[in-house]
């Protein structure tokens, strides 16, 4: 850095700190309305009360969030590598030690907190798939390169899945993105779609009139492309991978997955349901779409929401708080909403493309890719779009290690956005 | 150094999800109607405020029923934390398995509401449960009122209530709802709109768990209940527990009117049952062991038992003679002790020598009225015997016999008085004149009336010629307000002055004639006895008067079943009511009577009541099975091979029933 020149910090990004602040009082604002008992009593403020833990723990992120913008950035890149073995070793611990809720083991009991390693994990990985795309020749063409790339991502992914924590197995694979944005091909993209379009398609009709159609199918483009004989490859390839996949499709889902799994696809699927799911899942997901359809489009108004208030809808203040605040909100509220959220995700691409160096884009990059996967599945799950997985909405839901997992993520992100042109060395 | 995809997928799908979500946030919360409702239904529950039921008054003030509190004990099943169960069947008198299989029910059906686990426990349980019911955390209570019966009688006029069936609610114009009571029989079932006030109902905020979370919209679409009417009966409740008394052990209705307002004074049906038994927690094992009795308490026989009305129809039979001037009171008729149709006679209880009208009401003189009723239909004056008997038969139904009177409890019946048509078409046209059907003179035959039309036909006599339709109900009372049930006075076209004759021989027959026991000191009493035959068993006893000679208070009719001669039974039966009602007391000398009437049993056990009901069974039916020809005294030999059968199977029963009867008891003896 030369004496003199142009100032090397930029002012940290004003749209997205204001999206990171909103979401955050919106988001404490609505845990308190599902709270609220209908009026002010003396243990208002006592520490039983999630808003007051909650806003503990955003004055606690705040302090954390200018903490990191004081970093050097060289500092965030050289301890990447040491945060991801961290947050890998709590993930091995949390197997082994952790403590279970509803089908999950994905918490260490420290007495006062209970910490969610999985959260930090994506933190974790951002970074270190970061400072692996940073690294000096990375190209990302070599066999090598990919592996290893795919191996850092695949090792949390592992690990999240072993919890049975199916949200964040999926956050990991949404890591994908970023990888095609650093260079992997988009045919993976699709063939991921094609994956999910054929598991769906194969739950919900007979699998053998799936490989059926497929079959004839790809014969005839085999057929018409029979001189082209690299794609026949790729497409004979194609054709016995959907039809083994097709049969493993319904092998998993009965198999593998668990019967509160599978319920919960089958929900979506509009599939016929167990008596036991009806009571449950179906139950809860049913009233969480009363509670959003009758927001109607201005909303009941704050503290007005009686589904949420009277916990018709279960885990207002942590997964479903979207209930709460479609409910008192309205459609209008929920379009602001996701405003915000688009916003700031449009920012954050925004400041990832203009990174002067791979380590800051795809570590930006990542951050929205995990900001987008919560924002789709939660808000999707609630209004009944998609299996219902339980997996916070960024800053808003309720509990300590989302909320400074995500302040981590978007405080880096703005530094590294704040300092983008000391890297051009 | 940019390098890859610099227009990256993720944009794209930022926007796309994003597209997405707000179509279905569009369709949810601006397209689709009805979520608001369900998450109004959700939250707001209503529930009902039952208002108190009338209470039912007697002639001088007392309550003969009133409302007491039970307890419903609800259990709300996702809140039940294990319990000493043992303690719980204890307190609450159950049984482990009822608790289990209770529970389970309603798992299945409501487990997040507050059910009813146990419904209307009395009060000294409920006490008791009380003491621990924080021991039961899922569990509380909701106060019901049922109606008690301090007389303990009753029960046919009064009625009872019971649970609302789909019927009752879908009549009720949307006032019923599940779980509600009603009347069901007698006076509570007539004026159930009254005596039952007006629902009332609060909207309350409850959250998941059921939790009371406030008032909706602070009250504003709640509504207050209105108690019902209190309704005052004619009824006197002592006159109606010592007819009672008097009646036990024995089958049969006690009807007694006073004739200047048609007020029901006393309506006895016997067997009767404790109404309070019909209320509470065993109310259906109780009615289950009512309905299944032999004698069928539940049948309201002061309306619905049609009886021969025996010689108690005579007295009728006299007025219309002489307003007809088919003889004059000083006619007589020379009774050689029956009176002969044909190869038959209708005989008399002994030689009555040469009776004018009086004097045959005295001595009761079978021939004297097969003679009147001869001629009042053979009269020359009728073209033919048809028109004849249309003539006494409209002068008779005008008494009340054969139609309904009109009181204020459901399912009266009409009883019989046979029309020509119906002759006609048993004989044919023109083949039947009064020799024929001569056993109608004397209340037998196709002839049947209810105790309460005697009753009736007795007042009428009593006010000289007119009835108000009997009512048990007097006037509904509330806030000082009134409102008074409508009332019809019925004229009867026949002259006083054969009134005041006929009421002379009404007299003369406690007096000095067949109902001698029936005096009482110091009043006037003018009545009937009446024996109803029954070729194959005891007779029925029959008693129908009224009291004082002048100015009447009471009109009085007495039917007991199977017991014998109208002196032996009714006419006791009837003289002690009104000596207590008119006097308050009775007289020492007669107490040894009332005692013997208090202690007489004429009950069977239960195989050979089997057997009497099939012989009154062969009576009544006899009608239809005779075609030509023949008339009820006829009729016995026809039925006698009928029952010679029967008495072979009874014989055969009885040894089978003494053999079970030890079981049989304690099976009926649960009665709690």
């Amino acid at each position: 850095m030369q004496p003199g020149a142009k100032r090397a910090y930029d002012p940290i990004d004003g749209t997205v700190l204001f999206c990171y602040l909103f979401l955050v009082a919106l988001g404490i604002m609505s845990i308190f309305a599902t709270e609220y008992s209908g009026n002010f009593t003396a243990s208002f403020f006592s520490f039983k009360h999630s808003y007051i833990k909650q806003s503990v723990w955003a004055i606690a992120s705040f302090l954390m969030f200018f903490t990191i913008l004081g970093f050097d950035r060289r500092i965030l890149q050289l301890i990447s590598y040491p945060i991801y073995a961290i947050v890998i070793f709590m993930l091995v611990l949390v197997l082994l030690i952790g403590n279970t809720t509803k089908g999950q083991q994905n918490w260490i009991d420290l007495g006062a907190f209970k910490l969610q390693p999985s959260e930090f994990a994506k933190f974790g990985t951002a970074m270190a798939l970061a400072k692996y795309f940073d690294s000096p020749n990375m190209r990302f063409h070599t066999q090598r390169e990919y592996m290893i790339a795919f191996g850092i991502l695949a090792l949390p992914l592992a690990l999240v899945a072993g919890q049975g924590d199916a949200g964040s197995c999926l956050v990991f694979a949404a890591f994908i993105f970023v990888l095609n944005r650093e260079g992997l091909s988009d045919l993976f993209v699709y063939l991921g779609l094609y994956i999910v379009a054929i598991s769906v398609l194969s739950l919900i009709i007979n699998q053998y009139i799936i490989i059926g159609i497929s079959v004839v199918l790809f014969s005839f483009l085999i057929y018409w492309n029979w001189m082209n004989k690299q794609l026949v490859k790729i497409l004979s390839v194609i054709m016995i991978g959907t039809c083994l996949f097709t049969f493993s499709v319904s092998f998993i889902f009965n198999n593998v997955l668990a019967k509160h799994q599978r319920d919960r696809i089958n929900i979506v699927l509009g599939q016929e349901l167990t008596k036991e799911a009806r009571r449950g899942i179906a139950y809860n997901l049913n009233q969480s779409k009363i509670s959003i359809g009758s927001g109607g489009i201005i909303g009941k108004g704050y503290l007005q929401g009686t589904q949420t208030r009277y916990n018709y809808v279960p885990e207002t203040s942590t997964d479903f708080i979207f209930s709460a605040i479609g409910e008192e909100w309205g459609f209008v509220g929920a379009l602001v909403l996701i405003f915000i959220y688009v916003l700031m995700m449009q920012r954050l691409l925004l400041m990832a493309e203009r990174q002067s160096s791979p380590y800051g884009r795809v570590y930006t990059y990542a951050v929205v890719a995990i900001i987008f996967t919560h924002f789709v599945i939660n808000i999707g799950m609630t209004i009944g779009l998609l299996p219902v997985i339980g997996i916070p909405l960024p800053l808003l839901s309720y509990g300590g290690s989302s909320l400074i997992s995500f302040t981590f993520m978007i405080a880096t992100a703005l530094k590294l956005d704040s300092e983008r042109r000391m890297s051009m060395r | 150094m940019q390098r890859g995809n610099e227009s990256g997928i993720l944009e794209k799908a930022i926007y796309i999800a994003a597209f997405i979500l707000i179509v279905k946030l569009f369709f949810l919360q601006v397209l689709t109607p009805g979520y608001k409702q369900q998450s109004k239904n959700n939250v707001v529950k209503k529930q009902n405020i039952y208002p108190s039921r009338g209470l039912i008054i007697d002639r001088k003030g007392k309550v003969i029923v009133y409302n007491d509190a039970v307890y419903d004990i609800l259990v709300q099943w996702n809140q039940i934390k294990d319990f000493d169960t043992l303690k719980f069947c204890e307190l609450l008198n159950t049984t482990p398995d009822f608790v289990r299989a209770k529970l389970d029910e309603i798992k299945r059906t409501t487990p997040n509401k507050p059910t009813a686990f146990i419904k209307l426990l009395d009060p000294q349980s409920f006490t008791r449960f009380q003491e621990h019911l924080f021991e039961f955390p899922a569990f509380s209570f909701e106060t019901r009122t049922v109606r008690r019966y301090p007389y303990h009688g009753g029960a046919a006029m009064l009625g009872y209530l019971s649970e609302v069936t789909e019927n009752n609610i879908k009549n009720s114009g949307g006032y019923y709802e599940l779980g509600d009571y009603m009347g069901t029989t007698g006076i509570e079932k007539y004026y159930d709109s009254l005596l039952r006030g007006e629902k009332g109902y609060n909207f309350q905020v409850v959250d998941v768990k059921n939790t009371y979370k406030g008032k909706y919209k602070n009250g504003e679409e709640d509504k207050t209940p209105i108690a019902g009417w209190d309704m005052v009966t004619g009824i006197d409740a002592e006159l109606q527990a010592y007819g009672e008394k008097l009646m036990q052990g024995k089958v049969g209705g006690v009807v007694a009117i006073d004739p200047a307002t048609g007020e029901i004074l006393a309506y006895v049906s016997s067997p009767g049952y404790d109404p309070n038994i019909l209320t509470g927690r065993y109310r259906r094992h109780n009615f289950n062991i009512l309905f299944k009795d032999p004698y069928i308490p539940l049948l309201n026989r002061p309306i619905q038992a049609a009886y021969p009305p025996g010689s108690t129809f005579k007295a009728s039979a006299a007025l219309i003679m002489l307003q007809e001037k088919i003889h004059e009171e000083k006619w007589q008729w020379f009774c050689p002790g029956g009176y002969r149709v044909g190869s038959h006679v209708v005989k008399c209880h002994g030689v009555h020598g040469i009776p004018d009208v009086q004097t045959a009401l005295q001595y009761s003189c079978n021939s004297y009225f097969c003679k009147i009723y001869n001629d009042f239909i053979m009269d020359s004056t009728f073209a033919t015997p048809a028109i004849g008997y249309q003539k006494w038969w409209d002068m008779t139904s005008m008494f009340g016999y054969g139609k309904k009177l009109g009181i204020d409890i459901y399912g009266e019946k009409r009883g019989n008085l046979p029309t020509v048509k119906y002759y006609n078409k048993i004989f044919g046209e023109g083949k039947w004149r009064a020799a024929t059907i001569i056993s109608n003179s004397i209340g037998q035959g196709e002839v049947l009336a209810t105790p309460l039309q005697i009753a009736n036909a007795m007042a009428i006599i009593a006010n000289k010629g007119f009835y108000i339709t009997p009512k048990i109900c007097r006037y509904f009372v509330k806030d000082k307000k009134y409102r008074t049930p409508k009332r019809e006075k019925n004229i009867i076209p026949i002259d006083s002055v054969y009134f005041r004759y006929v009421t002379d021989g009404l007299e003369k027959v406690v007096l000095a004639g067949t109902a001698r026991v029936a005096q009482i000191p110091g009043i006037s009493f003018c009545g009937k006895t009446g024996t109803a035959q029954n070729p194959h068993g005891k007779d029925h006893s029959i008693f129908a008067g009224f009291a004082p000679k002048e100015n009447p208070k009471i009109a009085i009719a007495v039917f007991v079943e199977n017991a014998g001669f109208g002196a032996t039974y009714a006419a006791p039966i009837a003289s002690l009511m009104v000596e207590k009602y008119l006097n308050d007391t009775i007289a020492k000398k007669r107490i040894p009577l009332q005692d013997r009437m208090f202690k007489m049993r004429l009950m069977k056990d239960e195989v050979e009541l089997n057997y009497v009901k099939q012989k009154e069974k062969l009576v009544l039916d006899s009608i239809a099975r005779v075609k030509a020809k023949a008339d009820s005294i006829v009729r016995a030999k026809y039925l006698q091979d009928s029952l010679q059968k029967a008495k072979v199977k009874y014989t055969e029963d009885r040894k089978k029933f003494k053999q079970d009867s030890i079981q049989n008891l304690k099976s009926t003896q649960q009665n709690p």
